[in-house]
């Protein structure tokens, strides 16, 4: 491995725990969680996008692999037999594997090598051929983006829960108002 | 082909134009609008860590600057648009003058250690060394990682005002 693929390795592996961490601080419903805003998906999903663009950008563009595999179908049995969150733990350990398995065969002289990009993806990248370092930048930042959106959905989704158990807590806190107020009351008919 | 940190420079700056870009033509006191969270930000205080982010990263660490755009604390005088968008072009130019010439042998050094004093920025200290690949690395990350947060707030507070304006337009029609 060299050091510059060695950067980039470490580097998206942080993001990806510190995503996985957040969501698995989070209840599994809130997987589900959409937010309240236009054209959003759930955590669940974004949380996947960030992998599939990994697995996009290392697998298919650099190691030109084909990501449709057997190992997908045992990944829908994780999610359907033990849930989202298991599902994801799955999904994130094994796109870590696959992440240093591509990059730690790379050297740092494959760094200046072209790719030749789908067309639908050669503007993403800096104008003119597009090699390995522009695609893991690119890749870099564009999973950095969201983990800065998933971190803060997830900060939203813990506020609100909190919020919403402080309503639940209210009424009674009114019950015990109304009953010290009942009781104040009895007591001065007990006076009179 | 262009220079490794050159490219770095490329990537900082395109973050920072598109920051500016989501906060242009917003009033300054829905830039300022603190949202509510136990630890309030908003896009003016994101936008200016962002700041921050290169300034420690590009300037202390790379270019061992001793001017900073944005001095211990300045940062909390940045209260409009304007001053943001000054701020900006500065880090943005400062950025170019520092990486634009750097030779790529100079990206496996290590660098990383010079201290925070000139920042407000302590919490980013590392215990260890890193190298100038290291240091660019985390200001792309992290810059990234704000830019993500404010592109969110910006989608929450549009959805508010056109909220607003449905709102608005209800009560016209009833009236």
């Amino acid at each position: 491995m060299g050091n510059e693929t060695a950067s980039y390795a470490v580097v998206l592996e942080r993001i990806g725990k510190k995503v996985l961490q957040a969501l698995q601080d989070l209840p599994e419903r809130a997987l589900d969680w959409v937010p309240p805003l236009p054209v959003c998906h759930s955590l669940l999903d974004c949380a996947t996008e960030l992998i599939t663009a990994g697995e996009f950008w290392i697998n298919t563009v650099i190691a030109g692999q084909n990501t449709q595999s057997i190992e997908r179908d045992e990944l829908l049995v994780v999610l359907y037999t033990y849930g989202e969150h298991s599902y994801l733990i799955a999904r994130y350990e094994r796109w870590l594997h696959t992440l240093h398995e591509i990059l730690d065969e790379l050297s740092d002289t494959c760094m200046d090598m072209v790719i030749i990009l789908p067309p639908y993806h050669r503007a993403f990248v800096n104008k003119g051929p597009a090699t390995v370092r522009d695609c893991l930048l690119h890749l870099i930042e564009c999973s950095a983006y969201k983990q800065g959106k998933i971190l803060l959905l997830c900060q939203f989704y813990k506020e609100a829960e909190q919020l919403s158990t402080q309503n639940i807590d209210q009424p009674e806190e009114s019950t015990s108002y109304q009953t010290s107020e009942a009781k104040t009351y009895s007591t001065m008919q007990a006076d009179d | 082909m262009n220079h490794e940190a050159s490219q770095f420079a490329q990537e900082l700056e395109q973050i920072g134009r598109r920051v500016l870009d989501e906060c242009r033509g917003l009033p300054d006191s829905i830039l300022q609008f603190p949202l509510p969270l136990s630890e309030p930000c908003s896009l003016l205080t994101l936008a200016v860590q962002l700041a921050h982010t290169i300034d420690y990263w590009v300037l202390i660490q790379i270019g061992d600057k001793p001017h900073l755009t944005l001095k211990a604390n300045e940062g909390n005088s940045i209260s409009t648009f304007a001053e943001l968008n000054h701020c900006y072009e500065q880090w943005i130019k400062n950025t170019h003058t520092i990486l634009d010439g750097l030779p790529d042998a100079f990206m496996d050094l290590f660098i990383g250690t010079r201290p925070a004093e000139k920042s407000t920025r302590k919490r980013h200290q590392e215990k260890y060394a890193l190298t100038a690949r290291m240091c660019l690395i985390r200001a792309l990350t992290q810059c990234a990682h704000y830019s993500g947060q404010i592109m969110l707030i910006r989608k929450f507070l549009d959805d508010g005002s056109h909220l607003f304006s449905e709102v608005k337009q209800e009560q016209q029609v009833c009236s």
